[in-house]
This record gives C-alpha cells, structure tokens and sequence, in this order.
C-alpha cells in the first residue's frame, strides 16, 4: 500500500481526534469524531477489510453520531461547556503518556518485519464464519442479546419515571 | 460380653446431666429422680461389667476410636482389674451420695443445677477410670475438674465458696499442667499415649525421661489427690454442699490422682517412686496434724482425708501397689461414710463448730453410730476395714525405708486422736448450744448411711478372697514379681509390725478418751503448754501464707513490670502503628475525589507502569 | 518507497487511543467522555483489522464487528445513563457529580 495514501489518511484520523477531545463547542466535537469514524472507515478499506468499512460507516456514522447528537441537545451540554482547567488535565497527561510509553516499549521492541500484506479479506468469508456453526455462530447471537439487553435498559434508563 | 458396652457407664450420667439441664426445671427435686435412676442403672451395669472381670479373669481393652487421625491417639476403654475396682467405688459411693442428696439437699433453690453437675461430676470421674488413653484421660481429668469447681462454688453467691472454688481450680490447675507436660514427654518419646502400649514400651525407655514424665505425672496427682504442697485447695473445699464433699473426698476428685498414678504405675521409676513416697509421708504426717486442732467438723475429716490420701501415695510409693489401691477402696466407704454423718450432723445443728455440739449421740443415735463405725475403722483399729490395708501399709514401708516408717506411724497415732477427739466433741459429753433442736434425720438420708456402714466395715475383708491377686492382674508380670520380692523381705517382721500399729492406735485412742472425755489433763493446758506447735498447726503451717507471699509480693511485682512492658512498648508498638495508619490514611483518602475520571487515570497510570515494567524485565509478551 | 508494515497502523492505533484517552480522563462533558470511548474502541478496532488483514485470517475483523456492536450498544446506554445523570443532577459536567467521596 502506498505510503502516501496511508499517511495522509493517518493524519485525517488523528487530528479529528485531537479536534474531538480540543473543540470549545461540543456540537464541532461531535462533528469531528464524525470525520475520525469516517477516515477510520478508510483506514480498514486500505486494509482490505471493505465489509468492516462498510460496518464502520453505517453503525457509527450513521447510528452513534445521531445519539450523540440528540444527547448533546437534549443535555444541553454546549451550554455549560467550558475549557478543562489545568489541575483537571495533568493526571490525565500524566496517565495517557504514561501508557502510550509503555504500549510504545512493545511495539518498538518487537520486529514486525516478518508480517506482510496477506489475504483480502471479502464479506463472503466473513459471512462464512459468523454464521458457521463450528465457528462464531454462537457469540454473533449473543451479540444480538446483548444489543436486545443494551436497548431495554437505554430505554429504562432513558425514560421518564411517572412521578418526575 | 457386658464388657463391652462399658462405654454406656459414663454415658448415663452424662445423659441425667443433660436431661436434667434441659427438662429438670419445674420437676420434682429438680430432676433429682432422673439422676438417681440413670446412676442407678449406670451401677447396675458397672457392677455387671465387674462381675465379668472378676469370673472371667480377664481385662478388656477395645480398639477405640481414631481421633484427628493421629497415630497412638485411639479413644477407646480400658476395663482391667484396677479399672473395675475403681468403677466399684465410684459408682457405687457415687449413688449412695446422690440418693442421700435427696434428702440433704431438699428446699435448696437451685436443685436442678445441684443434680446436673453432680452428674456430670460421676459421669466424667467413670470416663476417666475406664479410658485407656492418656489423653482421653485427660480430658475426662479436666471434666472432673470443672465439675468440681462448679460443685464447690454451688453456694456461688457466698464470697468464700465463690473463692474456695477459684482456689480448688487454680491450685490443681497446676498439677494439670504438669500432668498434660508428662503426657507429651511421653508421647515424643514412645510415640503413643495408650496406656497398655505404654507399658511395652516404657522397659525399653530411657530412664531419666520417664523419670521427668512419671514425676510430672505425679504432679498432677499431686494437684488433684491434694498432696503437698498443693493440698491447700481441699479444706477450702468444703464451702460446698456436704455431700459434695463427700464425693469428692471419698470417690471421685481425690482418689482420681491415686488412681492416676496407679494406672500408670509400670512407668514410674525408683527415683520417682522415691519422690513419690516421701511426698506421701510428709502429707500424711503434716494433715493429721493439722486434723487435730481444727474446730471445724467438715475441716477435720478434710486434713483426715489429705491424711489418709497421703497413705494411699506413700504407698504407692514403697511399691505397695495393692495396699495403696486397697486404702483407697476402704477409705471411701469410711470417709464417704464420715462426711455424710457430718451432713446429718449439719443438716440437724445448722452449724459446723464441733464446740457448739455435742452429746448428740442421744439426739441422733443412727448417725452417731455409722460415725462410731466410721471413726473406728479410721482409726486402724481391729477388725474393720481400715485396720487391713493400714496394716498392709506399714508392712511395705517399714520394708522400704524406717524414716519414713516413723512418719507414717505418727500419722497413724494422730489419725486416731483426731478422729475420736472429733467423735467425743461431737457426740458425747453434755450438750451443746445447738444440740437442743437437733433430731434424727429422715430415712432417705439415714439408709445410706447405713449401706456405707456395712461397707466400711467389711469391705477390708475383701483381702481375704483374693482381692491381691485379682488387682495384681493389671500389671505387666515381671512388674508382679519385683513386688512381690520386696514385700517378701518384711514378711519376718509382718507379725510385729501389726502389733506396733495395733498399740498405735491404741495410745491415740486411750490419750483421746483421757483428754477429751475423763478430763484427766485439760485439753487448753496441752494447748497452752505446746502453743507455738498449735500456732503453727492452726495456721496450717504457713502453706497459704507462703503461696499468698508469693504471689502477692513476688508475682505481683513481676506483673507489674510486665503491665509497664506491655502498656508502653507493646501497647506503645500497636498504638503508634494504629496512629500511623490513621495519618497516611487521612492523607491517602484525599485519592476518593468521587470524580470516576481520577479513578480511570489511577488505573490507565498503574497499567502503564506495569507495562513498562514487564518490559524492562523482560516481558510477558 | 517505504512499506507500510503493521508497524505503523499499531503506531497509528497507540497514537489515537491515547488522545482518546486523554480524552477520557480530562474531559468534563459527559457526552464527550463517551465520545473519547468511541475513539478509543476505534483504535482498538484498527490494531484487530491490521493484524488479521496481515496474517491472513479473518477472525480479527469478526472481532471487530463484534466490537463495533459493542460500542454501539455502550454507546446507547451511555447516553441513557447520561440522560438520568442529567436529570438527577441538571448538569453533564462530571467534575461537578462526585458525591461518592470522602
């Protein structure tokens, strides 16, 4: 794969992502992360997994971005948004360098060299293996409980108590 | 056969303790009828279990439970001919005493818990004489123990049975202990603690060894059969209920430390068989004493009874194993005998001074004659019971060493003067203050003063159908001829012997009878002329002033110091540690913001750590 | 021309899932805390892809459509839960909701 195209999809991602967790509004955050789902989109289509693009773009963008957005307007949060104080980020530099550095110690150290651009992957394999039943059948259908479980209580925790 | 089932003797009695318990409340006499019939038929079967012995011939030893698994600790029974002459004892005096309970004790307020612990008092005492294992010896030795604090304090709200009880607990607390260290020497060492194992063993063992574990065993022996020096407990004992006292003077407390030290006879060495002798010689001579200048009737026959417990051990001591076994089984009919004649005195006197009777014998005369029966054969003198083994006694120890002899002897002499000094006191002479009102007591009471009669009479002639030969069975052989070599020895002087003791007691008697009764010398001018030996006697030779000094200079000093010890540098240690923990806890609980953000970087920082940890020491992954 | 091994992608996924930790940790808007566990799970996501796209086998993207259902699901219940904070508290801000404290 050409290392251009990796780079400058790269740098798509990480900067909406800097811009999702630095933008004063949280409307514009929101906005960006949809940018940074959309270049991860890309990210997974350079790696030959279409299928999981194709997921990527119609769960997230499609589905998690209009939760935020309708979250984002029914609490209200661009109101109350002010910039982070310093004694409110330095445990969380502190925290996130700390473990960059160390997931960066294992991948620096180890040799990567010996792995290569393989297998295309296609949705029909994929489709071979969620619904085989010696293979991933059993947690796809979980899956699809926990998704059931997820939504009932979204909408018991979501919803008006009677006296409120 | 019945034999077998000896394991239900103990169990009746434990059964009555629990009944009485849990259903005695509200009952007639508190239960006292579920006690008297479970003893009842426990008797019954122990005097079966005996019978089989003796016709058969044979002890019997099951093979017992395993306990925790543990080698040599096998709980089972043990029925030999020493178990069965002690089973008589105990089951028997044991139900004549609570028989005899319902009459004494009727009205107190509190029967129920009186029969529950006098059962539990019979059952642990049979548990102990039938096990045939040191530790299950021990532990029914510690029931016994409990039984007999609970009995002793049974008047708990009076300050002086409250205190004689903590007295009698904590004084042979001391000789358990050394009883429970015996048991461990001799399990680290032969690696068993069944008591017939043991006996294999112990000739091939090294000397000095059993030597500390037999003395250390007669320390328990010393502790609970009262010897000094820890006999102090046994006077104070009598704050008790009388036929508590009883029980536990003629069959079960006192005699359990002779039976101990007879049950394990075959171990003891002569070295401790030395110590063991004279420690019964010094008992014997130093109670009696003490006996004759008492005033207190249960007090007399309580020093009468370290007295003759003294025999009992210097027998043992000598090497007269019969003799000390045959005292023992006379001595509790006659002594069972004298502290429930001393109850019915009590019950119709309401005192214990004896100066405040006598001339009871008018009032009383089924009493007074069973006291005359049991002061006679007391006394030694010809022909009832307490002649026969007294005589048995001497024999082994003029053979064995003449000091000793003479201590004996003197025992002897004053056994007869305090016991007839008592008995003239009391029941002869004129009346007393509180004589007045005394009568006759009622029939429940007076029927077993009249079985223990019978038996302090004849139970000596026992001698003569094989009583010897039948206890000798429960030794190993080689032990039975050894014995027998040495009483041998003193067979020439036996005849003279026999009529030394018989004069003994004969000058007890007739000095008694002129001092107390002609009123040929005035028992206060003899006071007056030997006051510093009678200062010295009524203070009980200073024991308990001197155990007082100790521990309330010596011991009391040290827990002092070791108060400060502890209050400072321990408590001082553990209360700077606590006060440490409370700072950097004050400080570290700053960490629970409540912000779940913090946590999360806590936890992402902590990860990272050890991540580049695992790294640099060369990695999971 | 230089290859793009799987090196860079996990160097790629490091770099976003600690902004999307920092994210986490520092922001005070409850809905753009969640939004800092969507960035993280994604890259958690791209480490998966890069890996069984280099070795050639597909569970690695089973995975993570699986993960991705995952999220979406937190996702909703995150919002719910934000939603009942929200009505307990009147206000997103979670430095402002810390009652569990000393």
């Amino acid at each position: 794969m050409n290392i251009i195209v990796f780079s400058i999809i790269s740098a798509i991602t990480i900067l909406s992502a800097i811009g999702v967790i630095s933008s004063q509004r949280i409307m514009h955050s929101v906005l960006s992360l949809a940018v940074m789902l959309l270049s991860v989109a890309a990210v997974y289509a350079i790696l030959n997994a279409e299928f999981l693009a194709v997921i990527q773009v119609l769960v997230y963008t499609g589905g998690v971005i209009v939760l935020l957005l309708f979250a984002t307007m029914l609490t209200r949060s661009d109101l109350q948004l002010k910039r982070e104080q310093p004694s409110d980020i330095k445990p969380a530099v502190a925290a996130a360098s700390i473990f960059a550095i160390g997931l960066l110690f294992y991948i620096v150290g180890n040799n990567w060299k010996s792995l290569g651009p393989a297998v295309v992957g296609s949705v029909k394999n994929i489709g071979m293996l969620i619904f085989n039943v010696k293979k991933d059948v059993i947690p796809f259908e979980i899956i699809s409980l926990v998704l059931l479980a997820a939504m009932v209580g979204a909408i018991f925790l979501g919803r008006k108590e009677a006296g409120q | 056969m019945i034999v077998e089932y000896a394991w239900i003797i103990p169990l009746l009695p434990a059964i009555a303790f629990l009944l009485i318990v849990l259903f005695g409340k509200g009952r007639k006499e508190g239960g006292g009828y579920i006690a008297v019939s479970l003893i009842g038929t426990s008797m019954i079967l122990s005097l079966l279990t005996i019978a089989e012995v003796v016709l058969t011939g044979k002890g019997y030893e099951s093979t017992g439970i395993n306990w925790l698994g543990i080698k040599g600790f096998q709980f089972g029974l043990l029925v030999d001919q020493l178990s069965s002459i002690m089973l008589f004892v105990v089951s028997v005096i044991g139900f004549v005493i609570i028989v005899y309970s319902l009459g004494y004790m009727k009205g107190d307020h509190d029967v129920q818990r009186y029969y529950a612990e006098m059962s539990l008092f019979i059952a642990s005492m049979l548990a102990l004489v039938i096990s045939s294992n040191l530790v299950l010896f021990f532990i029914a030795w510690e029931f016994v123990g409990l039984s007999s604090y609970l009995l002793i304090g049974f008047w708990y709200r009076k300050p002086s049975a409250a205190s004689a009880a903590k007295k009698a607990f904590l004084v042979t607390r001391v000789g358990d202990i050394m009883l429970l260290a015996g048991i461990i020497i001799l399990y680290i060492n032969l690696g068993t603690v069944n008591i017939r194992e043991l006996f294999v063993l112990a000739p091939h063992a090294n000397v000095g060894m059993l030597t500390l574990a037999t003395l250390l065993i007669f320390g328990g022996a010393v502790g609970k059969s009262s010897q000094f020096p820890l006999h102090v407990w046994l006077p104070d004992a009598m704050e008790g209920p009388t036929t508590v006292s009883a029980l536990i003077h003629a069959a079960t407390m006192v005699t359990a430390g002779i039976f101990l030290v007879a049950r394990v006879y075959p171990l003891f060495t002569p070295e401790s068989l030395m110590v063991v002798a004279w420690i019964g010689g010094i008992t014997a001579l130093m109670a009696a004493a003490m006996a004759v200048v008492m005033t207190d009737i249960k007090r007399v026959i309580a020093y009468s009874t370290i007295s003759h417990l003294g025999f009992m051990t210097v027998a043992l001591g000598v090497g007269g194993y019969f003799a000390g076994i045959f005292h023992l089984f006379n001595h509790s009919f006659f002594k069972a005998l004298l502290f429930l004649c001393a109850g019915a005195v009590i019950h119709a006197t309401h005192t214990q001074d004896i100066h405040d009777m006598g001339g009871l014998w008018k009032k009383m005369p089924i009493t007074g004659t069973a006291f005359f029966i049991g002061a006679w054969s007391l006394s030694g003198f010809p022909p009832w019971s307490g002649f026969w083994s007294k005589d048995v006694i001497l024999d082994n120890v003029y053979a064995y060493n003449h000091v000793l002899f003479a201590i004996t002897a003197g025992a002897v002499i004053l056994s007869a003067v305090y016991i007839f000094r008592l008995f003239i006191i009391v029941f002869m002479g004129k009346e007393g203050k509180a004589t007045k009102h005394a009568h006759e007591v009622s029939r429940v009471m007076t029927t077993p003063l009249i079985a223990l009669s019978i038996g302090a009479l004849f139970s000596g002639f026992l001698v003569f159908f094989g009583l010897k030969s039948f206890l000798m069975k429960s030794l190993p052989g080689n032990l039975v001829g050894a014995l027998d070599k040495a009483s041998a020895i003193s067979a020439g002087t036996h005849e003279y012997i026999t009529y030394f003791s018989i004069s003994l007691v004969a000058i007890g008697i007739i000095t008694v009878w002129a001092v107390y009764s002609l009123k040929i010398v005035e028992a206060r001018s003899i006071r007056h002329t030997f006051s510093p030996i009678h200062t010295i006697l009524i203070n009980k030779f200073y024991i308990d002033h001197i155990y007082l000094f100790i521990s309330k200079k010596i011991i009391w000093n040290i827990s002092v110091i070791v108060d400060y010890i502890d209050e400072y540098f321990v408590d001082g240690t553990v209360n700077g540690i606590g006060k440490l923990s409370i700072a950097f806890g004050r400080k570290l609980r700053k960490l629970q913001t409540g912000v779940v953000q913090d946590y999360a970087a806590w936890v992402l920082f902590g990860t990272g750590i050890i991540l580049i940890i695992f790294k640099a020491k060369g990695g999971m992954i | 021309m230089i290859e793009v091994t799987v090196f860079y992608y996990l160097v790629l996924s490091v770099i976003i899932f600690s902004i999307g930790a920092y994210g986490m940790l520092s922001s005070k808007n409850g809905v753009r805390l969640l939004m800092s566990i969507e960035i993280m799970l994604n890259a958690v996501n791209i480490n998966l892809v890069a890996f069984s796209s280099f070795q050639g086998n597909l569970t690695g993207q089973v995975f993570a459509a699986f993960t991705i259902a995952i999220a979406a699901a937190e996702a909703t219940v995150g919002l719910a839960i934000l939603l009942a904070l929200y009505r307990s508290f009147g206000t997103v801000n979670l430095r402002k909701i810390s009652k569990m404290r000393w």
